[in-house]
């Protein structure tokens, strides 16, 4: 059983790390084309 | 192109809702529905996820062939923007399904890795896109980049077929396959039903990070667009 726990814990630990990383770099573009928005 | 990014950025926090209900309820099903596997027992319950992983890093890979393949003949950059995200999230899924697939071959077959068939063509697929993103990462000049990883992103699809039917390619592979026959799923009816929410569930995740990952492509090509107006 402590394989069939490790393996969903790895799933989701890796899934979420992949969309938190995902949503950094949108926030952090979404903010970049404000900006230069803002300045054209 | 315009009206569907609106569209799928609109959908996408409502997909995510719907993704979590269902993962919680295919768990569910997975742990107190479906039987326990008379000969492998509890580490059977891993393939509800690892197999409908392995099916989405090949959907994954297939949407970065007909993006390339779209790329290379009409030259349009938003197909490159959908080749990625699909290369890239087809890798997640081919990395949680080798990772998975290790941590039920260990008390199953005794050893996390052998060089089985299924195995040895999954590890080559992992490697051909991982080395699909890092080609796209050395390439400076975008078009340059975008027609040599388009090259990469046909030819590579190659290796998926090859993984699908390794195990009847290469007999001598010890990696199990469901005998299906026609009416019959090849497992119990309660398995069966786990297993097709865990898929439907996985996929529903599976959109919800490429539109995400798209997303992200597409603004990175309006960032550099719009960096070139402002340059004199």
């Amino acid at each position: 059983m402590d394989f069939v726990v490790a393996a969903y814990a790895l799933i989701w630990v890796i899934f979420f790390a992949y969309v938190f990383v995902l949503a950094r770099r949108l926030s952090a573009l979404e903010g970049e084309v404000s900006r230069l928005k803002g300045k054209q | 192109m315009e009206r569907l990014r609106s569209l799928a950025a609109s959908a996408t926090p409502a997909l995510a809702a719907l993704g979590a209900v269902a993962v919680a309820a295919a768990v569910w099903l997975v742990f107190s529905f479906a039987p326990v596997e008379k000969v492998m027992g509890a580490p059977q319950k891993i393939f509800y996820f690892h197999v409908p992983l392995a099916m989405l890093s090949y959907v994954g890979f297939f949407i970065t062939f007909v993006g390339s393949a779209a790329y290379l003949w009409k030259g349009a950059r938003e197909m490159d923007h959908l080749a990625v995200a699909g290369a890239e999230v087809g890798l997640l899924c081919a990395t949680l399904t080798l990772i998975t697939g290790m941590l039920w071959g260990r008390p199953i077959w005794g050893a996390y890795w052998t060089w089985d068939p299924r195995l040895t063509t999954t590890f080559i697929l992992w490697l051909i896109y991982a080395a699909y993103l890092i080609l796209r990462s050395q390439v400076e000049d975008e078009t340059l980049r975008a027609k040599y990883a388009a090259v990469m992103g046909v030819v590579g699809f190659a290796d998926v077929p090859l993984v699908h039917f390794s195990v009847k390619l290469w007999s001598r592979g010890i990696h199990p396959v469901i005998e299906r026959g026609p009416g019959d799923p090849g497992m119990h009816p309660d398995m069966f039903t786990a297993f097709k929410v865990s898929l439907a569930a996985m996929a529903i995740l599976f959109t919800v990070v490429f539109l995400l990952r798209a997303r992200v492509e597409f603004l990175r090509a309006e960032v550099e667009r719009l960096k070139s107006a402002r340059r004199p």
